[in-house]
C-alpha cells in the first residue's frame, strides 16, 4: 500500500462514486440502445478509472474486481460480443458488487465475500471463448521486480546499442540512456560505430545514424541495465553479455515485457524467516498456533466468560466499522471552479467598497452624507451577493440523487411486473448538500409506494383506457425560496373510501368525523397505516409514509398530496435550500426577541376573551374555528417578564408541525428575516423548547423557537428554564 | 529545477497523485482534463519539458493527442510518457508509433514515476 498517497483517498471514493454512477446510468441506456458505441466507451472508461485509481492507493481487491468488468466490456466494445439483457443485467449486478466492495474498503464494513466471487466467475465465464482477454491482476507481482537486485559481486557487462533512427522522433535521447547506465555502475571503453552516418549533403539531423559499443561494470542485475533500455529495446539492436563466469546469459533482447511494481508493506516476521528458509511453513503455523490472544488468556484466567469475550469482540468489530465510517464519510466537496472565481470577484468588490468607506470615514463631513448612504447600499449587495455564492458552494444538483432512480425503478417494474416508465426533470436544481444526503431515503420510498400502490398492473391499465405503460415522474424545482421535488405517478390515486375504512379500524376517526379531502389524504403519514392488500416485497413493510413525513420535517420541510381517482397521485415535498439559514418570524416577548421557523406557522390571532378557556389535565386551550389548540405562554416556557399575560392583549401564533398544532403567545410580531442558524448544543447545551439562536441587527442573540420541543411542553407541561 | 509538466488525466485523483508527486519533485505542474483540454492549453504554454498523458480518455484520448502533439513544432522532441493499465503490447504499440517516448504502468508510486520521469528528461 502505498502511503505516499493516503492523503488523497476521500478524493478517489468521490471520484468511485462519480464513476459508479456513470457505469450505472450507461448500463441501463445500453440495455435500451446496444448499438451505442459511444455509450459503452464511456461505461469502459469510467470502469477503466477505478480500476487504474483503485491500484494507485492499493486497493487491490476493487482493481481486481473491476479488472473484470473491464475486461467484458473491452469485449463489448470491441464488437466481440453483442450487449444481451443477460450481460447487461450481470454487468449491473457486478456493478452493485463493485459499490459494496468499495464501500468496504471505505469504511472497513465486512464483505460478501462469496458474492463477489461468485459475479467475478460469471464475469469471467461470460467472455467469449476466443477472446484473447489476459487476465493479467492487477497486483500481479512482476516476475522479476525491477529492484536494485545485487547479484552479489561487481561484474561486467559488454552492451551493444543500435538504436533505432527515428529515436529523436520520440522525444528520446541516447544521452540519457548513457546517463543512467553511469548510474547504476561505471561505463567504460565506450566507443562510437559512425559507419552509417551519410554524407553531409544528404544528411537528416533528425535521424539517428549512430551505435555504441561499450562496457558496464556493476553490481546490478542484468535485469536493471534492461530496463534502462526499456523504452527503446522493442526498436533497438540491443545485447548485452556478462563477460565473465555467469555462463551463458547472452539474449537479444527484442520481446517485451509489461511490469507492475508494487509497493509492499513491511512482512511480519513469520514470512521473513520463511522466506529465508530459516522456518518451515509447518513449523511456522505451529508457533503461530501456540500465541494467544488477550481473550484466551482473561478466559483461561477465569476473569471472563468465552460468551463475553465472544460478544466484546463482536462490540469492537462493530466499533471498527462504525469509526471507520465516520473517519471516511466524505467532508469535502468539490466544487466548480466558475463558483470559486466568482466568489473571488465579489471578495474583491467588497475589498474595494470596504476603502471607499474607510476613506470616506477618515475625512467624514456631513455633506459626504448621501455619499456614505451611496456606500453603504452597496456593502448591503456586495454582502449578499457573497452570502449567496458562499451557500450555493455546498450546492450540488440534484441530478446525483435522482440518477439511481432509473435503476430503481426498472428492479422494481421486473419485481412487480408492471410496465413502467419514469421521467425527470429538473436534475439541474441545486441544493444544499445536507439536505441532498438526506433526501434520498424518502425519495426512493415515495417512488417504490408509486410503483407499488399507484401504479395498476398492464391488464388492468388497459382495461381502463390507459396506457399500459405507467408513468412515474420525478421533477424539481425552485419555488421562492423553497426547492420543490414531485413524485407523480398516473396510477389508480388514492382510494378515499379505503383510507377512511382503515382509518376508523385503527381509531384514527371516528364514523361521523365529517372530513374534507385535504383532511383525509394526510392519514396515510400516520404510523402504521398502509392500505396495501397484501405486503409486498417492494413496499408496505409496517414502514411507511410516516418515516417519509417525518424526514422532510426533520429537514425543515413539508409534504403535500394531490391525488384525483383513477388518474394518478403526486406527492409534492417542500424543502428548504439549505439548513443554515431559515426564514424565520421574529416575534418579541418582554425584551426578548425569539424567531419562529415560517414554515411552520400557519396563522397569527388576537382571540376574543371566549375563544380561551382551561380544561383540567389540558392546560389552556384556544378555539380557533371550533377545534381547540393547546396555548403555551412562551414568557412561562422561558421564564422571562412578558408585556402581556392576558390573551387577549397578546398574539397567538399557530404553528403545525407533523400534523399537530400548538399556539404560541407573543407580545409582538416584529417582522420577517433570514437568520443564519447557530447550534445551541455546540456553543452552549441544548434548551428545551429552542432549536438553535442566531445573531441579530442589533449585535443581540435571538432564540429560534423549535415547534416540536414547545408541542411536547403544552403536552407535559413546561420545565422552566432556569 | 524549475522545469514544467503537463498532465493530462480524465480522473482527477490520478491528476491530483501525479502532480502532488510532481509539485514536491519541485517541477510546475499544468492539469488538463482529456486531449482536448490539453491541445488548448500547450497552445497556452509552449514551454513545457515533460508530458504525462493518459490513454483513455474522453473527448480526445492519448493516442491522437500524442500524435497532435508531434505534429506541434514545439512539442516534436519534447518526452511524452503514457500512463497504461494494460501490459497488452496493442496499446503500447499505439502509443510508441503515435511518437510517446514511454510509459508507466499503473498502478505505480512516487518513486517510479519520478525515476521514469528521469529516464527521459533531460536535465
Amino acid at each position: 500500500m502505498s502511503n505516499e498517497f493516503a492523503q488523497f483517498q476521500d478524493a478517489f471514493f468521490e471520484e468511485a462514486a462519480e464513476h459508479l454512477a456513470v457505469v450505472e446510468e450507461g448500463l441501463l441506456e445500453l440495455e435500451q440502445h446496444p448499438e451505442d458505441l459511444d455509450l459503452l466507451n464511456k461505461v469502459f472508461r469510467s470502469a477503466h478509472s477505478i480500476k487504474g485509481t483503485a491500484g494507485m492507493f492499493g486497493f487491490h481487491a476493487v482493481a481486481e474486481f473491476t479488472h473484470k468488468m473491464e475486461t467484458l466490456l473491452d469485449l463489448l466494445r470491441n464488437g466481440r460480443r453483442a450487449v444481451s439483457p443477460s450481460i447487461a443485467g450481470l454487468l449491473l449486478r457486478a456493478t452493485d458488487c463493485l459499490k459494496a466492495l468499495i464501500q468496504s474498503t471505505k469504511s472497513g464494513a465486512a464483505i460478501d465475500d462469496e458474492t463477489v466471487q461468485r459475479l467475478a466467475g460469471e464475469l469471467a465465464s461470460s467472455r467469449a471463448s476466443d477472446s484473447q482477454a489476459s487476465a493479467v491482476n492487477v497486483n500481479r507481482k512482476s516476475a522479476q521486480p525491477v529492484s536494485d537486485e545485487n547479484c552479489g559481486g561487481d561484474q561486467t557487462f559488454v552492451i551493444k546499442w543500435t538504436p533505432p533512427e527515428w529515436l529523436f522522433q520520440r522525444g528520446l535521447d541516447p544521452l540519457q540512456t548513457f546517463k543512467e547506465l553511469k548510474s547504476i555502475g561505471v561505463l567504460t571503453g565506450v566507443t562510437l560505430d559512425m559507419s552509417r552516418l551519410p554524407g553531409l549533403d544528404c544528411i537528416d539531423p533528425e535521424t539517428c545514424y549512430l551505435s555504441w559499443t561499450m562496457q558496464l561494470t556493476t553490481s546490478k542485475d542484468q535485469k536493471v541495465i534492461e530496463s534502462v533500455f526499456e523504452f527503446v529495446r522493442g526498436d533497438s539492436a540491443l545485447s548485452i553479455r556478462p563477460i565473465e563466469g555467469a555462463g551463458d546469459r547472452s539474449q537479444n533482447l527484442v520481446t517485451e515485457a509489461g511490469f507492475s511494481v508494487e509497493p509492499e508493506d513491511p512482512k511480519p516476521l513469520g514470512q521473513i524467516l520463511m522466506e529465508g528458509g530459516l522456518v518451515s511453513p509447518d513449523e511456522l503455523d505451529h508457533a503461530l498456533g501456540q500465541q494467544k490472544r488477550v481473550g484466551e488468556i482473561l478466559v483461561e484466567q477465569n476473569v471472563v466468560t468465552q460468551q463475553q469475550v465472544e460478544q466484546a469482540l463482536q462490540k469492537q468489530r462493530q466499533q471498527e466499522s462504525v469509526a471507520q465510517a465516520k473517519k471516511t464519510d466524505a467532508t469535502s466537496i468539490r466544487v466548480d471552479t466558475a463558483k470559486i472565481d466568482k466568489l473571488i470577484n465579489l471578495v474583491g468588490e467588497l475589498m474595494i467598497t470596504q476603502s471607499m468607506l474607510s476613506d470616506l470615514g477618515a475625512r467624514f463631513e456631513m455633506r459626504h452624507l448621501p455619499v456614505f448612504l451611496e456606500r453603504m447600499v452597496e456593502l448591503e449587495r456586495n454582502t449578499r451577493e457573497i452570502q449567496e455564492r458562499v451557500m450555493s458552494i455546498r450546492m450540488l444538483p440534484i441530478g446525483t440523487v435522482f440518477a439511481r432512480f432509473p435503476r430503481l425503478v426498472r428492479d422494481l417494474s421486473t419485481k412487480t411486473g408492471k410496465k413502467i416508465q419514469l421521467i425527470l426533470s429538473g436534475e439541474e436544481t441545486e441544493l444544499d448538500k445536507t439536505v441532498i444526503e438526506s433526501i434520498g431515503d424518502p425519495l426512493i420510498h415515495l417512488v417504490r409506494n408509486s410503483a407499488d400502490h399507484g401504479l395498476e398492473t398492464p391488464d388492468e391499465r388497459l382495461d381502463n383506457n390507459k396506457q399500459e405503460v405507467g408513468t412515474i415522474r420525478l421533477s424539481a424545482f425552485h419555488e421562492g425560496g423553497n426547492i420543490c421535488i414531485t413524485v407523480e405517478d398516473d396510477g389508480r390515486g388514492l382510494d378515499r373510501d379505503k383510507i377512511l375504512a382503515k382509518a376508523n379500524k385503527q381509531g384514527l376517526i371516528s364514523e361521523n368525523d365529517n372530513l374534507t379531502d385535504d383532511q383525509i389524504w394526510p392519514l396515510i403519514f400516520k404510523p402504521g397505516f398502509s392500505t396495501a392488500e397484501t405486503i409486498t416485497d417492494v413496499s408496505g413493510r409496517g414502514v411507511g409514509m410516516d418515516v417519509v413525513k417525518r424526514n422532510i420535517e426533520s429537514l425543515g420541510g413539508t409534504v403535500g398530496i394531490k391525488t384525483t381517482k383513477g388518474k394518478g397521485a403526486t406527492f409534492i415535498l417542500k424543502l428548504p435550500l439549505t439548513l443554515a439559514i431559515i426564514d424565520g418570524m421574529t416575534v418579541r416577548v418582554g425584551k426578548e426577541t425569539y424567531i419562529v421557523p415560517l414554515l411552520s406557522i400557519l396563522e397569527s390571532i388576537q382571540p376574543k376573551a371566549e375563544l380561551t378557556k382551561t380544561v383540567v389535565g389540558k392546560g389552556e386551550l384556544i378555539n380557533v374555528r371550533s377545534t381547540y389548540i393547546p396555548i403555551v405562554r412562551l414568557y412561562e416556557v422561558f421564564a422571562s417578564e412578558p408585556q402581556y399575560t392576558d390573551p387577549k392583549e397578546a398574539i397567538l401564533l399557530i404553528l403545525e408541525t407533523e400534523g399537530e398544532r400548538v399556539a404560541i403567545m407573543v407580545d409582538e410580531i416584529l417582522g420577517q428575516q433570514q437568520v443564519v442558524i447557530k447550534s445551541m448544543e455546540q456553543n452552549f447545551r441544548k434548551v428545551e423548547g429552542i432549536a438553535g439562536a442566531t445573531i441579530l441587527g442589533d449585535g443581540r442573540v435571538g432564540f429560534i423557537v423549535d415547534v416540536r420541543g414547545v408541542l411536547e411542553i403544552a403536552r407535559h407541561g413546561s420545565p422552566v428554564a432556569a | 529545477m524549475g522545469k514544467t509538466a503537463l498532465i493530462v488525466d480524465d480522473s482527477p485523483t490520478m491528476r491530483q497523485l501525479v502532480s502532488s508527486t510532481l509539485t514536491n519533485a519541485g517541477f510546475t505542474v499544468v492539469e488538463a482534463e482529456h486531449g482536448k483540454d490539453a491541445v488548448n492549453k500547450v497552445a497556452a504554454e509552449p514551454k513545457l519539458d515533460i508530458i504525462v498523458t493518459d490513454l483513455n480518455m474522453p473527448e480526445m484520448d492519448g493516442i491522437t493527442l500524442i500524435k497532435a502533439l508531434r505534429k506541434l513544432n514545439a512539442f516534436r522532441f519534447t518526452p511524452i510518457l503514457m500512463l497504461t493499465t494494460e501490459s497488452a503490447a496493442d496499446k503500447k504499440q499505439a502509443g510508441k508509433e503515435a511518437g510517446a517516448t514511454g510509459w508507466i504502468v499503473k498502478p505505480f508510486n512516487p518513486d517510479i514515476l519520478l525515476k521514469t520521469i528521469a529516464k527521459v528528461l533531460p536535465v
